[in-house]
């Protein structure tokens, strides 16, 4: 245990150090400096270092932050009324701090904040700690009588607030300080954007306080723009960072004696500010981060059935093109026999003869290694629910379905176990079933277009079945249905059926089909073994 | 070996005249058939050698010819041409009693050594069933009288046990053993306990064996 802290001690003695002396250097270019008439700014950054410290290298910790706002306390503000009382504010907001970083971990908003839920969660955390941290800091001095209790509402808003700005902007971009080079590396892609959305900052900053003083809050709103924008093409990151420069920006601004809007109307329009870049970033995220997800599913499901389509077309073309090396070897080792029985053929002939034979066996195994390596098979052995699997496929199809006008009835008993297989290619064939049986029931008139999917378990097998009241296989094509290139579409390559009966055969089930008895058109019936062969 | 063939059914022409021709050269009779069916409208049990089927052919598939030639208890040794890297199927052939399999494009020389052993497993089994037959015509000229002393003697009783058991005198003992050595044409006793043990190991498998029963 003496051994874990003091491993433990070595690892953050650096940060630790880092942390203290980048709280005090905020404090002092937040409070030395009297940038607003009111000499606080309306935001903590330092509260923001804090909770990021605590999040990124343990909630334990939060005793050196009460070290570092006490060594602030006492090197820079201009009039410490009681040093007990400090130190006691200190304490507290220590404490309360460290409780919301275990709670913000415990919750899992440690990271990057990946969909608005989150992000609002953190923020109603931040602000119910931010609350707790200014009543009781505020409380400690109306108690003693060091703050009059008329002013302290005024005194406690404000000073939530200013903390809850500063753990809205600077905690989060803190947190993914690993995906700075990520970021920095984008903005070099992007820079020309970048530099347009620093300008209309830049502008709207301008705008905003180079207007007659009464005005300036009317066209505060105007900063919503930019933020919008970056918030849409960086997500909440950049737009923390465009709120970052606004808050620069006011600094600079009060600095050259440009009046600024009042002390609290500042402080909510600043929260407004970042709440839109929070919340409208991870909203944005999250819808980039759902279309790359099914963006990568559609990809592997298009590889996948790539592959398997290669691998029915070598298969058909290994078995045709083998019938006619058969029999050309068996003409040439014919020929070798018929050669040696004339003692005086030519010696070269035998000798030809031979070295066909070589190449025609080589060709053959040109054949048989395409085949194997489509063969072989990239299947993958791992554990598919096979509910979430045909959920997701019938979903894929509502659009078609509604077009087609059709009805598709699922029926999964709940017995149905996962099974053990590679759910790309069990996807493949749900989806060539689904595809086929809409196709059929398209030629059926359309009041009576209905596709009925049945899953169930029978004993250490898995019974699929897809029925439709299409017209039913036609007799013709009954016979070879599952052999490649037989299909009844004008359009179609006669492909699905022939790569799914391989896909499941691989997979050690079986394909079958037969009439419907409930539905009148063709049953596609699917077995497979709940544990794959092995 | 003389009248033994090789049926060959390949749904392939060329297949087909290929390995006919490379069959004949290498000294063995072939006679080739386009399909499965035209393979069982023509044999009959008389017919001698082997079969050399492929497995995926139109109609029929090799799969189904030997279900059917079992069923009709055809003893024909039978070897399957498949294509190759289809173990599945050639083990499913090999299940079914196929003696051998053989991946296309196929060796000449390891098609014929095949090819030689099932012809060989057909004349061994040809051979013991017309011995078998022959033992059981000779034994079917036997009286009862004669058939139980024979039973008494490979059971291993002496003529006066025997003619105690069957409640006749030593002498007649003597009689029925020399008409029925006579009739089964053996010169000594050892002779004929050898066919009697011969008679009652292949007894119980008779009705499925005997040549008669395989006919359609």
């Amino acid at each position: 245990m003496a051994a874990e802290v003091r491993r433990h001690g070595q690892a953050v003695i650096l940060p630790g150090v880092a942390y203290v002396i980048l709280y005090v250097a905020l404090t002092w270019l937040s409070y030395a400096q009297p940038v607003l008439k009111t000499e606080i700014t309306p935001w903590n950054p330092q509260t923001g270092l804090t909770v990021a410290f605590l999040l990124l290298f343990g909630p334990r910790l939060w005793p050196i932050t009460v070290v570092a706002a006490f060594l602030s306390e006492l090197l820079i503000s201009a009039n410490v009324v009681s040093l007990p009382l400090s130190a006691a504010a200190c304490l507290w907001s220590g404490i309360v701090y460290g409780l919301l970083a275990a709670v913000l971990r415990r919750l899992d908003l440690a990271g990057p904040l990946l969909s608005a839920v989150a992000a609002g969660r953190m923020a109603v955390a931040a602000a119910i700690a931010a609350s707790i941290v200014a009543v009781g800091g505020v409380g400690f001095f109306v108690v003693t009588g060091h703050v009059a209790s008329a002013e302290a509402l005024r005194g406690i808003a404000r000073y939530a607030l200013a903390d809850l700005n500063g753990i809205l902007i600077v905690t989060p971009l803190l947190v993914l300080s690993k995906h700075w080079r990520e970021g920095i590396g984008m903005l070099r892609n992007h820079w020309r954007e970048a530099v347009m959305q620093g300008a209309l900052v830049l502008a709207t900053l301008l705008m905003v306080f180079f207007l007659p003083a009464a005005d300036q809050l009317r066209f505060f709103y105007l900063l919503f723009v930019p933020i919008i924008w970056i918030a849409l093409s960086w997500r909440s990151s950049g737009a923390l960072f465009a709120v970052l420069a606004i808050q620069v920006g006011l600094i600079v601004a009060a600095r050259l004696g440009v009046h600024t809007p009042r002390f609290l109307d500042l402080q909510v329009l600043l929260l407004t500010l970042i709440l839109t870049a929070l919340l409208l970033g991870a909203v944005v995220g999250e819808r980039a981060a759902i279309l790359h997800r099914l963006r990568e599913r559609d990809a592997e499901l298009a590889r996948a059935t790539r592959f398997a389509v290669a691998g029915e077309l070598t298969s058909a073309l290994a078995h045709e093109l083998n019938q006619p090396i058969t029999a050309l070897v068996s003409y040439l080792r014919a020929s070798d026999i018929l050669a040696s029985r004339h003692a005086n053929a030519d010696p070269q002939l035998r000798a030809t003869l031979e070295k066909s034979v070589k190449e025609v066996m080589r060709a053959s195994d040109v054949l048989r290694k395409l085949r194997d390596f489509y063969r072989g098979g990239a299947a993958k052995r791992e554990e598919v629910d096979f509910v979430a699997l045909s959920t997701r496929v019938t979903a894929s199809f509502q659009e078609n379905l509604r077009q087609t006008s059709a009805v598709l009835v699922s029926t999964i008993d709940s017995s149905v176990p996962p099974v053990v297989g590679d759910a790309t290619q069990l996807e493949i064939v749900l989806h060539n079933l689904i595809a086929n049986a809409i196709d059929a029931v398209s030629r059926a008139p359309s009041s009576q277009r209905r596709i009925e999917l049945h899953a169930t378990r029978s004993e250490d097998e898995l019974i699929l079945s897809v029925e439709d009241s299409g017209p039913g296989v036609a007799a013709e094509v009954s016979r070879e249905i599952f052999e490649p290139f037989v299909t009844t579409r004008s359009g179609g390559m006669g492909m699905g059926l022939a790569i799914s009966r391989t896909l499941v055969q691989a997979r050690g089930g079986d394909l079958s089909f037969g009439r419907s008895s409930t539905l009148g058109g063709a049953c596609f019936k699917l077995r497979l073994p709940i544990e794959a062969p092995g | 070996m003389s009248d033994s063939t090789v049926f060959l059914v390949d749904d392939d022409a060329s297949i087909r005249d290929a390995l006919s021709l490379l069959i004949s050269l290498k000294g063995l009779r072939s006679s080739v058939f386009a399909s499965a069916e035209d393979f069982l409208a023509v044999y009959n049990p008389s017919c001698r050698g082997c079969l050399l089927t492929d497995l995926k052919m139109q109609g029929m598939s090799g799969l189904d010819l030997q279900q059917v030639l079992q069923e009709r208890g055809v003893q024909l040794p039978v070897v399957v041409l498949t294509a190759h890297g289809d173990v599945n199927t050639a083990r499913a052939a090999l299940k079914n009693g196929a003696v051998d399999f053989l991946e296309k494009p196929v060796n000449d020389e390891v098609l014929i050594d095949v090819l030689m052993n099932a012809i060989r497993i057909d004349e061994d089994r040809h051979r013991t069933q017309t011995q078998q037959a022959q033992t059981t015509a000779r034994l079917a000229r036997l009286t009862t009288r004669e058939r139980e002393v024979l039973d008494a003697l490979a059971d291993g009783l002496s003529h006066k046990e025997i003619a105690e058991k069957l409640s006749i005198s030593a002498r007649t003992v003597e009689v029925y053993k020399a008409r029925m050595m006579d009739k089964l044409q053996c010169g000594t006793l050892a002779d004929v306990v050898r066919l009697a043990i011969e008679a009652r190991a292949t007894a119980p498998e008779r009705p499925q064996t005997g040549p008669n029963v395989a006919s359609q």
